[in-house]
């Protein structure tokens, strides 16, 4: 049984562990192929703080929920493995600050020690009446890919650096299963009009005096479209 | 011009609180700081400075909280504007974990620190040893940076720092008015105190930039505390031990501790180690005292013997001993005030 996963961003690289895991005792031969026109340190995942919390309400979509609780709850058991820090997994609390008093989050039981803000801690950041505080797990991408890479290459699957331009192409070389992992950059595989960029800058800067990330939200702008800081 | 000549001995952490508050309050006085020991030499220096207090047993319980809170109050502003870095000051959040459930459920404290709440059962899960936690967010004050930028701020005020060991209260008594006694351990010999005796405590400091979080064990000996550049882990707690140099079985014993509250401690370089006494009391002595010192009557104000609670306690007693000092004025002879 041939896969062939395209994309090694954080998608790709845990798509080719989870089949490994999976099916490499049931579908014996099973051999595992990843091509992508960008690896580590190059992809979109390498530039993510790493932080683990969805869009605030999942809005019914109650298998989002459920695919972020399992995540959640697998890395959180890798915090107790030798190769934690080498997979750049670590918890960090932190702040989400609102205007107005909102709804508990939709993954409020999937993080750890979740409470609403006190009135001191509101104190601390000026304009912000309502918020909530939690531990939240982090997983680095520029040091989660290299630590997957090397997972899979151990277990021998193998790497190409291509762009692949249709499906049609790998079939024709033998693939018995496409797993599309390709991002943002699905449309040019296959149109997809639900398909959006949400670009993001980020600057990176030197202050290690800080232990909490801080999130905050304007009812008006999307995620991530309000100030927010990370510490890694 | 400057007319009363206050002279404070002792530059740790509650010798520069206490100067620093005195300066800033009383501008007409004249302050200078005489001590044997500057930073990085002071036993403050090596305290993790986590801010987390414990009970002595004979002092007013509103008096302690209140010590407690103007500490935190103070440090909290200070870790929230933009010389946090600067003054080594930052928010910790973690927990205090138990391995049996505490006889105090709610200590004195816990209305003072930030978010105060049990650990939920998921939390714990972590802790396979230990089944009762508590977690909030307190304030780390690394007195390595806390201390020097507390001078810059005493010597704003024209406050004279002097590195001299002061070996009796007799050779201050012609140059100064009021003396102010934050000698620590050095009460000792200083002021004939033998209710002072030294706690030993050894940590060591480890590179482990992925922990986020302060972990504590109730025991009060097993600690692991991120700070702004390294990770502080210990420790010991020796009663009337004096040896400062470092003990190689107390090493491996705090690597072994802490490696079983978090097992990735095993993965981090140990960067140094270190050994400080803390000067400990069964209550801390903070009053004033008139004293005859070569045919003079000097005022005294005393503020040592803090323990393990110095920076947890250092600006609210340093309050205190300012209000002291206030009282020594108001009952000095005129004459001295001009």
């Amino acid at each position: 049984m041939r896969v062939a996963v395209i994309g090694a961003g954080v998608i790709g690289l845990s798509t080719a562990q989870s089949i490994y895991q999976q099916y490499h005792s049931i579908a014996s031969p099973l051999t595992i192929e990843v091509y992508a026109d960008r690896f580590t340190p190059l992809t979109t995942s390498d530039g993510a703080a790493g932080f683990w919390q969805p869009y605030l309400y999942d809005n019914g979509k109650i298998q989002e929920t459920k695919w972020n609780k399992e995540t959640f709850d697998y890395l959180l058991s890798c915090l107790s493995s030798p190769e934690s820090v080498k997979m750049g997994v670590f918890l960090q609390s932190g702040y989400n600050l609102f205007t107005e008093p909102v709804p508990d989050p939709s993954f409020k039981d999937t993080v750890l020690g979740f409470r609403q803000l006190t009135e001191r801690e509101l104190q601390m950041f000026p304009g912000y009446n309502y918020g909530w505080f939690n531990t939240a797990l982090m997983v680095e991408g520029k040091t989660y890919l290299p630590w997957l890479m090397d997972w899979l290459q151990k277990r021998g699957v193998k790497f190409y650096q291509r762009k692949i331009d249709s499906f049609k192409e790998l079939a024709e070389t033998g693939a018995d299963l496409i797993i599309n992992c390709t991002g943002v950059r699905s449309g040019e595989l296959q149109p997809d009009l639900e398909l959006k960029p949400g670009r993001g800058q980020i600057v990176k800067v030197d202050a290690p005096w800080l232990k909490h990330w801080i999130l905050t939200h304007d009812r008006y702008t999307e995620s991530y479209n309000s100030p927010y800081i990370i510490p890694g | 011009m400057k007319s009363v000549r206050v002279v404070v001995v002792g530059a740790g952490v509650i010798g520069f609180s206490t100067a620093v508050c005195i300066a800033e309050a009383l501008p007409f006085c004249s302050v200078t700081l005489l001590a044997e020991k500057l930073s990085p030499d002071t036993t403050s220096d090596g305290a993790a400075g986590i801010l987390f207090a414990a009970q002595f047993p004979d002092i007013p319980l509103d008096r302690q909280r209140r010590w407690f809170k103007d500490s935190f109050d103070h440090l909290l502003a200070i870790a929230q504007s933009s010389h946090s870095p600067d003054a080594g000051v930052m928010l910790s959040s973690g927990c205090q974990i138990f391995k049996e459930v505490p006889a105090t459920k709610k200590p004195f404290w816990s209305e003072f620190v930030i978010g105060f709440r049990l650990m939920t059962d998921r939390e714990l899960k972590r802790f396979p040893d230990h089944k009762y936690g508590q977690a909030f967010t307190t304030i780390k004050c690394e007195c390595s940076t806390y201390l020097p930028w507390l001078e810059k701020r005493f010597r704003k005020t024209g406050g004279q720092v002097e590195q001299r060991k002061v070996n009796s209260l007799q050779e201050l008594s012609n140059g100064y008015d009021i003396i102010v006694n934050c000698s620590g351990l050095g009460s000792i010999t200083l002021v004939g105190d033998t209710e002072v005796y030294p706690v030993r405590g050894q940590v060591l400091k480890v590179e482990a930039p992925w922990l986020q979080h302060f972990i504590r064990d109730g025991d009060g000996t097993t600690y692991i505390y991120p700070g702004i550049h390294s990770v502080t882990i210990g420790g010991t707690k020796q009663e009337g031990d004096w040896r400062l140099q470092v003990d190689d079985g107390d090493t491996k014993s705090i690597l072994e501790r802490c490696s079983r509250l978090e097992p990735s401690i095993g993965k981090a370089k140990v960067a140094s180690e270190w050994v400080g006494l803390r000067p400990s009391r069964r209550n801390l002595r903070l009053e004033r005292e008139m004293m005859q010192l070569q045919g003079r009557r000097v005022p005294v104000v005393h503020n040592y013997g803090h323990g393990a609670w110095g920076v947890t306690l250092s600006w609210g007693t340093a309050l205190d001993a300012l209000g002291l000092v206030r009282q020594c004025l108001h009952e000095m002879p005129l004459r001295a005030k001009l």
